[in-house]
């Protein structure tokens, strides 16, 4: 088994896509629709890296990512976003990488890679 | 005796009636020319003589020919006549009358042929006195060599005494008439000023009033221009012609007198030769100048070229006259720099009101396309996405392939769109930094060097601006000139062109510290009249794959540089933008522009 991945994304068919991609690249993929999912998963399973998708209904990735510092300083977190405007957001710098979402995954793969290397 | 006494009586009768005419002349003519007409006709009837003329003295000291009969008519102003030269002019000089059997064995003689005489006449000749200083001559001739009797002489003298007066009161007149015309030449000056608050106009109507009103042929009016420290001129009487390099030399010498004087100056004595718009030479022989002051500072100066020498009445009437419309241009100019400050005060409140509302409406805008952005970002990330694996799939050179490259294309360009709508809805804070702008334009310029090229674009770049560190978010400045550059390129994808980028330091402005201008000018299709209102407009585009958000982004991120931008545009023929940025500055307010060699 590859180094694990868990994708956090509200759209099904972006976590489709993303993990499709991943997998390819060799790694385990984890999915949560949302924030709560997710916490759920990484009690159940050793995750090394997180992918995670800002804008959701409920608990939205900012959030995710505070209450995530609050007990793991550790597990590098890539944030998905539409646009850089959160960049000012201070809670976003807890997460290692920021990026833009975009159908081109090559941006995506390059910094899984750079953080979580095979 | 009888018969001698009878003659006396007559002779006696017919000189009053002659002296009462005159004297019924005298006070019934008041216009120069007409009455001096008068006279020599009443005298060469009275005296039974074949020519009467009047010579007067002009300013230049000549004797010129006034009023005739018998001489040719066309003579009269054109005959003229030095001091001592000729008869006349001796009678003139000597004071005294003098009568000649023949006048051509006179030592004194010398042919006129301007007069059409043969030189044969006799001649008697008074000189017209005032104040014991002859002023001119009357002298009667005959054809036929005639000995004028102590009488006759007597006669011509009471009569040239009589209208020494005559001719006093008629250029007391002319003079009067000359100032009615000065004063309403000065009213419709003011008259001027008060109908167009235009400066240029109202300049150039002073000085054409000046060389009126002192009959110089040239006039030329100077000032200090605040914002480029350059003299500003108006000139009269040069038609369009450059001012000859001396007569610029002559000013500004005196200009530079005046500026520490603050009165008044002349030059005599200066021959310089003129070509007037007519292409005739013409000799000036001094140079009046008055300064121009506003707030007890010189601010330019009024000349007039005068073709005549200077003489202590002229010289006091000229720089009186001089001075009032010397005063009147200070008045304007300062009339004028208020009307701007308030005209420009009017204008900065009504960009500040488009800007406002341009603000509002972009933020209701922003609001309403960054929610569809995002409702539009995910799916489309996914037919991307999938279209993508697809697309890698496919046999290379497939029918599929290409399909699938096709919409891989217009993904693209959607999510370029989404992120300028998105980038214009909420586009980050600048970080702003001391940068030089000459070096964000090189960057930039080099990103689209290549497809300038392929497009026959020429790059011109002129980089004047000698102070050029602003403050920058060097990305989103990038993004700003990136954005700019691609209108233009696209504006002259048809046939090429030129892109010209120059630099240069903004004039200084009260209230405004100091700035750098660039400007960004093509020579491609321009902006037609009805969309120059619009292009600011979030997604107006004249482009049919425009996203109609490159300038309303541009805009928004130099707003928040303090940066101002101005569009200037002209269908077929081009666009010029013009962006304004505030200098980076120390707490000391001193310039820390990267300074470049000037070369
Ligand atoms: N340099 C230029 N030459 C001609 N037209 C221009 C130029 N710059 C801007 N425009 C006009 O302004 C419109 C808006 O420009 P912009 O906001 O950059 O959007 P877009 O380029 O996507 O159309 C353009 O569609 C065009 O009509
Ligand atoms: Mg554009």
């Amino acid at each position: 088994m590859g180094p694990r991945i868990l994708l956090i994304d509200d759209e099904k068919n972006i976590r489709l896509l993303y993990k499709d991609e991943l997998v390819k690249q060799g790694y385990h993929v984890y999915e949560a629709g949302s924030g709560l999912e997710g916490f759920d998963i990484m009690k159940q399973n050793p995750i090394e890296l997180i992918v995670l998708d800002i804008r959701m209904p409920d608990m939205d990735g900012l959030e995710f990512l505070s209450e995530l510092r609050k007990t793991n300083r550790e597990i590098p977190v890539i944030l998905c976003t539409a646009y850089d405007q959160h960049k000012q957001d201070l809670s976003s710098w807890a997460a290692e990488r920021y990026i833009i979402k975009s159908s081109d995954l090559t941006d995506l793969v390059k910094n899984v890679k750079d953080l979580l290397p095979i | 005796m009888r018969s001698d006494s009878k003659q006396e009586l007559e002779r006696v009768q017919r000189e009053l009636k002659t002296l009462k005419e005159i004297s019924e002349l005298v006070t019934s003519f008041i216009d120069l020319e007409s009455l001096l007409q008068h006279i020599v006709l009443s005298v060469s009837k009275m005296m039974e003589t074949d020519i009467c003329s009047i010579y007067l003295i002009d300013k230049m000291n000549r004797l010129v020919l006034f009023a005739t009969i018998g001489l040719k008519p066309d003579a009269v102003g054109k005959l003229k006549l030095n001091l001592g030269e000729g008869i006349i002019g001796y009678t003139s000089q000597i004071g005294e009358p003098i009568s000649v059997f023949r006048s051509d064995t006179h030592p004194q003689y010398v042919y006129c042929p301007e007069t059409g005489e043969h030189g044969e006449y006799s001649m008697l000749a008074v000189p017209l006195k005032r104040n014991r200083k002859s002023f001119g001559v009357i002298c009667v001739q005959t054809y036929q060599g005639r000995i004028y009797t102590a009488d006759e002489i007597t006669f011509l003298s009471t009569i040239a005494s009589q209208i020494s007066g005559a001719i006093r009161n008629a250029q007391l007149y002319n003079e009067q008439k000359k100032t009615l015309k000065e004063i309403s030449k000065l009213y419709e000056t003011a008259h001027a000023l008060s109908r167009t608050l235009e400066l240029n106009k109202i300049l150039k109507e002073i000085v054409k009033s000046s060389g009126e009103i002192l009959e110089a042929p040239f006039s030329l009016l100077q000032i200090i221009d605040v914002f480029s420290d350059k003299f500003l001129k108006f000139q009269h009487g040069f038609g369009n012609n450059q001012l000859p390099i001396e007569v610029d030399d002559l000013i500004n010498r005196i200009y530079s007198q005046i500026s520490i004087s603050k009165r008044p100056e002349w030059v005599d004595d200066i021959s310089i030769e003129l070509s007037d718009p007519f292409h005739a030479c013409l000799l000036i022989r001094s140079l009046l100048s008055v300064p121009i002051i506003i707030s007890n500072q010189v601010v330019g100066t009024i000349s007039v070229f005068n073709k005549e020498n200077r003489d202590a009445h002229y010289s006091q009437e000229s720089e009186r006259l001089l001075t009032i419309l010397a005063n009147q241009a200070a008045v304007s100019i300062q009339n004028a720099r208020l009307f701007d400050t308030v005209r420009m005060n009017e204008k900065q409140l009504m960009d500040m009101k488009d800007q406002l509302l341009r603000a509002e409406r972009l933020v209701a805008v922003g609001e309403m396309s960054a929610r569809v952005a995002h409702e539009i970002r995910n799916p489309l990330v996914a037919i991307g996405g999938f279209a993508r694996r697809v697309y890698e799939q496919q046999e290379e050179g497939s029918e599929g392939q290409r399909f699938l490259r096709i919409v891989l294309d217009e993904v693209a360009r959607l999510e370029k769109i989404l992120h300028e709508i998105l980038d214009f809805a909420s586009p980050a804070m600048p970080n702003l930094q001391p940068g030089d702008l000459h070096q964000v334009l090189d960057d930039t310029l080099m990103m689209i060097h290549e497809s300038c090229m392929k497009n026959d674009i020429r790059i011109i770049k002129n980089y004047e601006a000698r102070f050029s560190l602003i403050y920058v978010d060097y990305s989103q400045i990038k993004q700003v000139f990136l954005n700019l550059f691609q209108n233009s390129m696209e504006a002259m994808e048809k046939a090429g062109g030129e892109l010209k980028i120059h630099t240069y330091q903004a004039p200084a402005e009260r209230g405004k510290g100091n700035r750098v201008i660039v400007t960004i000018r093509d020579t491609g299709c321009g902006i037609q009249e009805k969309d120059q209102a619009h292009i600011y407009d979030p997604f107006f585009s004249s482009k049919p794959k425009g996203s109609g958000l490159g300038l309303p982004i541009t805009h928004k991120i130099l707003t928040a540089h303090e940066a101002s931008i101005h569009l200037v545009s002209r269908e077929k023929l081009g666009t010029m933008v013009i962006i304004e940025f505030p200098l980076y500055q120390d707490q000391e307010g001193e310039n820390h522009g990267s300074e470049n060699p000037v070369d």
